[in-house]
């Protein structure tokens, strides 16, 4: 009797996890192993025709990326976007929800909204200017930089200052997302516990190292981790920018990957290097959190 | 083809566009010793594969081996090709950027930042629409000069396909029939500024009087296509990507185009795994797919 009936709410649990079991599985876990499948074959143009001429390679395509400059040229890229433009957003954003959120700040709605603006503004229309912007003839920036007696850069052009001009734009771009994100995580933050520090002498700088960073430890570590998953997979900026160059110094693995698989079709490849990416961003969110635990201790 | 600015030619000296490489180079001394600072001769953007690989189509160089699936580039043809390419930058007559710095080709023409371009008939419409109309007169085009004289140039455009397994193989031809008559390539002109393929179509009274069009004209007589394999994509962006290391000076030109068959021979290996297994499959005489 007490069995059955426990029979029975197991298959009502089932029957209600059912359509959510079945989205998943349909859009998430076959696609998933279609790609790992994929990534063991050299799956190509001539394959999408005849898919008898799709041969079976092991881990031959993971063996031809490690082996393959170009890929660790775009992994490098991609690192140094990451390690630089990962801790500058969350900077810039911390910088700017402390400032929103300040008591004796103003026009409070009005900062939010124009912080927050880039982030919602089209990527391609955003590039184009910004291309104008970082011009070398006509460009503002180096107009302004003119005025200080600096030669003009050529952002775009130079393949030591493409990637970082890159960045700028990317954080500029991003830094609203999670700074609406700390500016909530601040709000939560007791009033109390300022007031007591305040009677106990500390000052601005204290407070912020004593009461708001520790409070806002859990939300940094999500900011964190999002923003580095999210630079991981550096692509648009990029592509529409500068396509990866000059001299290949802005191609980064996700550009990389859409070249092998959508431009040369390369699509057993192209899974590959996914895999080998998500291997990267899986071991760096690992990281983070071990970092993060270790600070707690 | 050639797009040129008739003034500044004129001005240095330069009556009629040349027909050799060597007048050519010598065309643009001349205009670059006009030229203001940040103003050049030519401009052939590093990320624009195909002025060099016309170039290379000019010296006779078969680009590939298409049956053997093996790049041909460090063959000494394409290498004067790339040997004459190179020294446009290393004299200065070209710059050496992306056409993502100029922001906008048509602008920077109409100012004299460059006084030649190397473009296809697409572009016709485009310098007649964006250019001011006091330019004009001042531009036009021309076919491209060769190594020992008028020079070839590649046969660009796109085909027109009928696929094998389609069921409505005889509707899709007739549909390519009647789109290559040269009535209606004539039409088409008329209506999109797209050139005719036909040279029956080029009778036109339109086009016969268009002067834009005469130098493409000419340009047809004279024109190779590249290799129609699946790979070609992917090989013209290693030709890109080899070619601005050269122009940027990160490599010598000699292991540029070494470089550039080792890559071009990894990404032909499938085809010549599928031609091995054609050839072992069928009997002689009968062509890979």
């Amino acid at each position: 009797m007490r069995a059955d009936w426990r029979g029975a709410q197991a298959r009502a649990g089932w029957a209600f996890l059912a359509p959510a079991l079945i989205l998943i599985g349909a859009f998430f876990v076959l696609p998933v192993a279609a790609g790992l499948g994929l990534s063991f074959t050299d799956f190509d143009i001539y394959a999408i025709g005849d898919p008898g001429v799709a041969r079976f390679t092991g881990a031959g395509n993971y063996a031809q990326v490690l082996r393959e400059p170009e890929f660790w040229n775009a992994l490098r890229n991609t690192l140094y976007f990451v390690a630089v433009g990962g801790p500058l957003t969350i900077l810039a954003s911390l910088a700017a929800a402390l400032l929103v959120n300040d008591r004796r700040a103003r026009w409070k709605g009005l900062f939010r909204v124009v912080f927050f603006t880039p982030v919602v503004t089209t990527l391609v229309a955003v590039s184009i200017v910004w291309r104008y912007l970082y011009h070398p003839h006509y460009g503002l920036i180096d107009e302004a930089l003119g005025l200080l007696g600096i030669h003009p850069i050529d952002w775009l052009g130079d393949p030591h200052w493409a990637m970082p001009a890159i960045m700028v734009l990317a954080v500029w771009k991003n830094f609203g997302y999670t700074m609406l994100i700390l500016i909530a995580a601040l709000q939560n933050v007791p009033e109390e516990l300022y007031e007591a520090a305040a009677l106990d002498g500390a000052g601005g700088w204290a407070r912020l190292v004593y009461i708001t960073l520790p409070a806002l430890r859990p939300t940094l570590l999500f900011v964190g981790i999002i923003t580095v998953i999210g630079q991981f997979q550096v692509f648009a900026e990029p592509y529409v920018m500068t396509q990866g160059g000059p001299l290949r110094s802005t191609a980064t693995v996700v550009l990389y990957m859409y070249e092998q698989g959508f431009r040369w079709w390369h699509l057993g490849l192209a899974t590959a290097i996914a895999f080998i990416l998500f291997a990267i961003m899986l071991a760096a969110t690992l990281v983070q959190m071990r970092l993060q635990r270790g600070a707690e201790r | 083809m050639l797009f040129y600015r008739r003034d500044l030619l004129a001005r240095a000296g330069v009556a009629t566009p040349p027909v050799t490489w060597e007048g050519w180079r010598a065309a643009m001394e001349a205009v670059e010793q006009r030229a203001g600072p940040d103003q050049y001769a030519i401009l052939m953007p590093v990320n624009e594969w195909f002025p060099l690989m016309i170039l290379g189509l000019q010296t006779g160089s078969p680009l590939l081996d298409v049956t053997s699936g093996r790049g041909q580039f460090s063959g000494p043809q394409f290498r004067r090709a790339f040997d004459f390419y190179l020294d446009l930058f290393h004299r200065g007559l070209a710059p050496p950027v992306s056409n993502n710095q100029v922001a906008n080709v048509y602008q920077e023409f109409g100012r004299g930042t460059f006084a030649m371009y190397i473009t296809g008939p697409w572009n016709l419409g485009e310098f007649r629409n964006r250019l001011p109309a006091a330019l004009q007169e001042a531009w036009s085009t021309a076919p491209l000069p060769g190594p020992d004289g008028p020079g070839r140039s590649m046969a660009g455009g796109s085909s027109l396909v009928v696929f094998r397994q389609s069921r409505h193989r005889d509707a899709a031809w007739r549909l390519i029939e009647f789109l290559s008559r040269p009535g209606q390539q004539a039409r088409f002109y008329q209506l999109t500024g797209d050139l005719p393929a036909r040279r029956e179509a080029w009778r036109d009274s339109a086009l016969a009087a268009d002067s834009g069009a005469r130098a493409f004209d000419e340009q047809l007589q004279r024109v190779v296509p590249w290799p129609k394999i699946p790979e070609w994509e992917q090989i013209t962006s290693l030709l890109q990507d080899e070619a601005e290391r050269a122009v940027r000076g990160v490599v010598p030109g000699d292991s540029a185009l070494a470089a550039l068959d080792r890559d071009v021979d990894r990404v032909l290996e499938k085809r010549r795994w599928l031609l091995a297994r054609a050839r072992a499959d069928r009997p002689a005489g009968e062509g890979a797919r």
